[in-house]
Parts: structure tokens; C-alpha cells; sequence
């Protein structure tokens, strides 16, 4: 009668987790099977317009404390609570399918809360291009990560493991790879890795494989202001040391970049620093400031074999100026070796017209500094629909100067 | 049961997507122009636009493009988002004898010899990656039945482990 003597929810922690992560490992065998056999290229989710429900400490939700990829508990709890779109009565709690895998790991699992902690999550998104002019169509996988953090005590671990393929030459997915295809085979890929340490509840330094700390984090890392300052979530993360805090109404990450060790040779990796730290004025306005600066003995971008040194520095500003409309902004200026001086910027309306549809209007400008190239505008229009729990889609509109109108259009799970 | 039919039918859904997008996938510049000319390396976008990230309107010198790519399209007659006919066109830059840096060298032959046409130089940019290699695969332009038996034993697990729960509670 160990069942009455001992409840399950009365198992330590440790127990319990074990054997629960012992009876699932035939799914993460088969998940790892699909893994290795599906093909991909790019990014997850980063909501910054959360600050309209005046969540805009991005460490309450996410292990990364700028935002993006893993969830905490109350991340999962807050996206089925205010992301996912509701279905008839409201229902009292947290349902079950907020948890990791659909609630097969129930959210109030000791597993995935407390003090010491096992995160985990994933990401599946499949992207179709078209291009109304040309009639041009292609689709394919662009995410396929699986990610997590253990935390045990004040130490922390944590990373994203997942598989792409990417055109020969393309500028993406590349610098994350694990395995060395050059060309167009599969390969095996790491955004981030990393070890970590909770000085304070407020302090966490972490050293890896990181995402960039600079501007807005945003899911759309095709942005202009996020290929241009080369601090997306994609595959622009470097190695390096970073510090971030969250004291009040600041908050922020400073990062010393020891160059990317996935890019080879070493005259390409580029080192220097990043950081942002961001005021909150209000729980609802919050204002920023970002600095980048790099060096490298090569520019991989342009496969030039010279020094090159490039930088962003900037001001961002997320609002929410009513529970539905929240603006989001950035405006940095840019410099590079070779290049004149050059800017870069975005401002973005989300609209949230119930909840768990959203519609969104971005414009945006880019100058690069290239000699010949001017300035250039463009236009996102976008429909996001949050439809079931973990489930999302998206359609995006875009114009640009010098480019042709394309309809992106996006299926997204999250695991 | 029924929560779990729904997102077993979208994931079912996201994989049959994720498969018709792999046969929809197309060769790249880089892809050919490297099998075109036995290169040792996919050069990069670099060699004709003004970036990585290639696009319309970045090829021609007034664009902030480069003299080669000017080239392929001028003399070339290459046209956008068409790869099929690079072979073509690297025919008659090398009949014109097109040497875009005017080293001495033609561009062809540059490429051939893994030189940017433009400026000389290596033309193989950084290689990416820790160390181990995966074997290389062709992409198929059906279903892979590998892929499909991975999705099936998610599928199976989770209704196994499901049936599990529900006969623990």
C-alpha cells in the first residue's frame, strides 16, 4: 500500500523526476529520431510585446533572462493564460496541455518548477516564400530545435540542440552549426549552450554560446535592424561571457564576445562586446539603450581577408499603450570598416484584436553604409493567430525597396 | 483523447508540410556555380551582390554590386532566380574572356582556381562547424520513409504512454 503511504506528490524531487524522465525516454528516442531525419534553417519565439500585460522582465518567463526559446513554469503558464486563444467559458487554472509536450509533463510538474529545476522545450516551424510578381513559391522546415536549462541550486546548464540544411552560400544557419557540411547536406546545429550562475536573484552570469544582449527581441529575424546590427536569434550568437540584471526598473546584459569557435578560421570570429540595459518608466513603457562593437582580422560577410570593425549603437522603446496596442522601436546607427556611417531601424504596431489574434503593421529603413546603396524602406503586414495551445501561425506581407513583395507564411509548435 | 487527436493531427499536418517543402526546395547560385566549375568551395553571395543575403537589385556596380556579377547578367545573360542557366552563361563570359579585376586572369578561370574574380584572393569564405561531419544526403524529391517511421513512432509513443496514464489514474 505504498500508494497511500506515499502519494506521488509526496515523492521527492528527485525520485519522482527520474522516473518520469525514465519512462519517456522511448519519446525522446523517437523525437530524436524525427530530429535527425527532418531538415531546417532559423528561430523562436520572443514576445516582446508581453509589456502590455506589463510583463516586460523577460526573465519571469523565459530561462534566458532577454528573452526567447526556453519557458519557465510561469512562461508556459502566462502563454495559456494570455497567448492562446480561448474556447467557449473560461476555465479556472492552468490546463494541462500548458505543460512540456501537450502536458505530458503537467506544468505544475516539481520537474519543470522550483528551486532546483529541468526546462524543456522545442521548436517546429515551417515557412512558405511567395512572391506574387515572379509567382515564385518554395517552402521549407526552418526550425527544428530541441531546447532546455537544468538548474540545480544556484548552477545552471542549458542549450538548444537541432538539425537544418541550408543552401550552399546562404548566410544563415551556418555560423550555429555543429557538424562541418559546407555544402548543402544536413547538418546538425547549436543557437546556444552555456553554464550558468545565480549570483543573486538578480544577477545571472552565464558563459556559451549566447544570444547577442542588443535592441528588441524579436521573432522576425529577418528584420533589417536585426540582419544589419547581426544580432538575431538565428544563428547570430557568439561565444563569450555575459552578465544580466534586473534591479527595480532596470534591467540589462552585458556581454564580453570571445568570437563564434562554430566559424573557422579564427581570423573570422569577431570579438568584442554587446549590451543593452532598458528603464522602466511605467510597468507598461519601457525605454533602451544598445551598444555593440566587434573586431575581427577578416569580415565573413563579405569575404574580405582585412580588419574589420563594426558596430550598432542605439534606442529602442517598447509601450503598451492600451491592453491591445503595444509599439515596439529601435533606431541604431551603424559603422564598419570600408563602409560609411549607415542607420537602421523599425517601428512595430501589434494589435491584439482578441486574444490570441493579433495583427501587426512594421515599417522599416535600412542604410547600410555601402557606397551605391541608398537608404531603403519597408513594410510588414501581419495576421498572427495563437489557434491552440503550443500551435501557432502566422502570415506576413512584405515590401521593400529593391525587392519583390512576398507573402511568408509560418506553422509554428512549440513543444 | 480529444485533445490529444488535435495536436496529433496538426503535428501530422506540420510534417506533411515539412516533407512537400523538401521536394519544393530549390538549387542555389553558390550550389552550382561550385558543381559548374568543380570548385572546392560554394563562393559566396559576395561574388555578385552587394551581400550575403543576395536579392534583386544588388548585383549591378551602381547597386553596390560586384563587377562579376555585373558580368554574369550583361554578358552572361543571366537572369534572376533562374540557376539552370549559370552554365550558359559562365560559356560566354569565358568566350568574351571577361577578367572583371583585370589581373590577367579571366574570371572563369579565377573561379576555377578558387580566386574571387573581383579582386583576387581566396574565394572560399570561413567553413562552419566543431569538428564531426554527418554523412552527406541527397534531397529526395519523395517522402522519406525514414522521416515518416520517426513521425509514427512519436504517434505510437505518445498514444502507448497516454493509455499508460489513463490506466495509473
Amino acid at each position: 500500500m505504498d500508494c497511500v503511504a506515499r502519494s506521488p506528490r509526496a515523492r521527492s524531487f528527485n525520485e519522482r523526476p527520474r522516473a518520469r524522465l525514465r519512462a519517456l525516454w522511448p519519446l525522446f528516442a523517437a523525437l530524436g529520431s524525427a530530429l535527425f531525419v527532418l531538415v531546417s534553417a532559423a528561430d523562436a519565439q520572443a514576445y516582446s510585446w508581453m509589456i502590455r500585460h506589463g510583463q516586460g522582465n523577460c526573465s519571469n518567463c523565459h530561462a534566458d533572462p532577454s528573452g526567447g526559446e526556453t519557458l519557465t513554469l510561469r512562461g508556459r503558464m502566462e502563454s495559456a493564460r494570455l497567448l492562446d486563444m480561448q474556447y467557449g467559458e473560461p476555465k479556472e487554472g492552468t490546463p494541462r496541455s500548458a505543460g512540456f509536450l501537450w502536458g505530458l509533463i503537467a506544468p505544475d510538474d516539481p520537474v519543470l518548477g522550483g528551486g532546483s529545476r529541468l526546462l524543456l522545450g522545442g521548436s517546429l516551424r515551417v515557412l512558405s516564400v511567395t512572391e506574387p510578381a515572379t509567382r515564385d513559391f518554395s517552402a521549407f522546415p526552418m526550425q527544428l530545435d530541441a531546447y532546455g536549462e537544468l538548474k540545480v541550486g544556484a548552477l545552471r546548464a542549458g542549450g538548444s540542440l537541432g538539425v537544418a540544411r541550408a543552401k550552399a552560400g546562404s548566410p544563415h544557419i551556418r555560423a550555429a552549426q555543429v557538424t562541418t557540411n559546407q555544402g548543402e547536406e544536413m547538418n546538425l546545429i547549436s543557437r546556444t549552450h552555456y553554464l550558468g550562475y545565480d549570483v543573486s536573484p538578480g544577477v545571472l552570469i552565464r558563459a556559451g554560446r549566447l544570444n547577442l544582449p542588443f535592441g528588441v527581441r524579436v521573432p522576425e529575424h529577418v528584420l533589417w535592424t536585426r540582419e544589419a546590427t547581426q544580432t538575431d536569434r538565428e544563428s547570430d550568437q557568439q561565444h563569450g561571457l555575459a552578465v544580466a540584471f534586473t534591479t527595480g526598473a532596470l534591467r540589462g546584459e552585458l556581454m564580453a564576445i570571445a568570437g563564434n569557435y562554430q566559424v573557422n578560421p579564427d581570423d573570422f570570429r569577431e570579438r568584442g562586446y554587446s549590451g543593452f540595459a532598458e528603464y522602466f518608466a511605467t510597468p507598461k513603457l519601457a525605454l533602451g539603450v544598445s551598444s555593440l562593437v566587434t573586431h575581427a582580422k577578416a569580415d565573413r560577410l563579405t569575404n574580405v581577408a582585412e580588419e574589420t570593425t563594426r558596430g550598432a549603437h542605439g534606442v529602442f522603446a517598447r509601450a503598451g499603450v492600451t491592453r491591445e496596442l503595444v509599439l515596439l522601436a529601435e533606431l541604431d546607427l551603424l559603422h564598419r570598416s570600408r563602409r560609411d556611417l549607415g542607420y537602421t531601424g523599425f517601428i512595430q504596431a501589434d494589435y491584439e484584436l482578441i486574444q490570441g489574434l493579433h495583427l501587426g503593421a512594421t515599417g522599416e529603413l535600412l542604410s547600410s553604409g555601402d557606397e551605391g546603396r541608398d537608404a531603403s524602406l519597408g513594410g510588414w503586414l501581419s495576421v498572427i493567430w495563437h489557434f491552440l495551445p503550443h500551435l501557432d501561425m502566422r502570415v506576413d506581407g512584405l515590401l521593400r525597396q529593391g525587392a519583390e513583395a512576398q507573402i511568408l507564411t509560418q506553422l509554428h509548435a512549440y513543444l | 483523447m480529444r485533445a490529444l487527436s488535435s495536436w496529433l493531427g496538426a503535428m501530422s499536418g506540420l510534417l506533411a508540410l515539412t516533407f512537400t517543402s523538401l521536394a519544393a526546395a530549390s538549387a542555389s547560385y553558390p550550389g552550382a556555380l561550385q558543381e559548374a566549375l568543380g570548385m572546392s568551395c560554394p563562393p559566396p553571395c559576395t561574388i555578385c551582390h552587394a551581400d550575403q543575403n543576395g536579392g534583386l537589385g544588388t548585383v549591378y556596380v551602381e547597386d553596390g554590386g560586384r563587377a562579376f556579377g555585373e558580368a554574369m547578367m550583361e554578358i552572361g545573360l543571366l537572369e534572376a532566380k533562374k540557376p539552370g542557366m549559370l552554365r550558359e552563361a559562365l560559356d560566354r563570359l569565358e568566350q568574351a574572356g571577361v577578367d572583371s579585376d583585370g589581373d590577367g586572369v579571366t574570371d572563369v578561370a579565377a573561379l576555377r582556381e578558387g580566386l574571387d574574380p573581383n579582386a583576387g584572393g581566396s574565394v572560399c569564405g570561413p567553413t562552419y562547424g566543431c569538428g564531426a561531419t554527418v554523412a552527406p544526403r541527397r534531397p529526395s524529391s519523395s517522402p522519406d520513409a525514414l522521416a515518416l517511421g520517426a513521425a509514427a513512432c512519436v504517434a505510437l509513443t505518445l498514444l502507448r504512454l497516454r493509455k499508460r496514464r489513463a490506466r495509473v489514474t
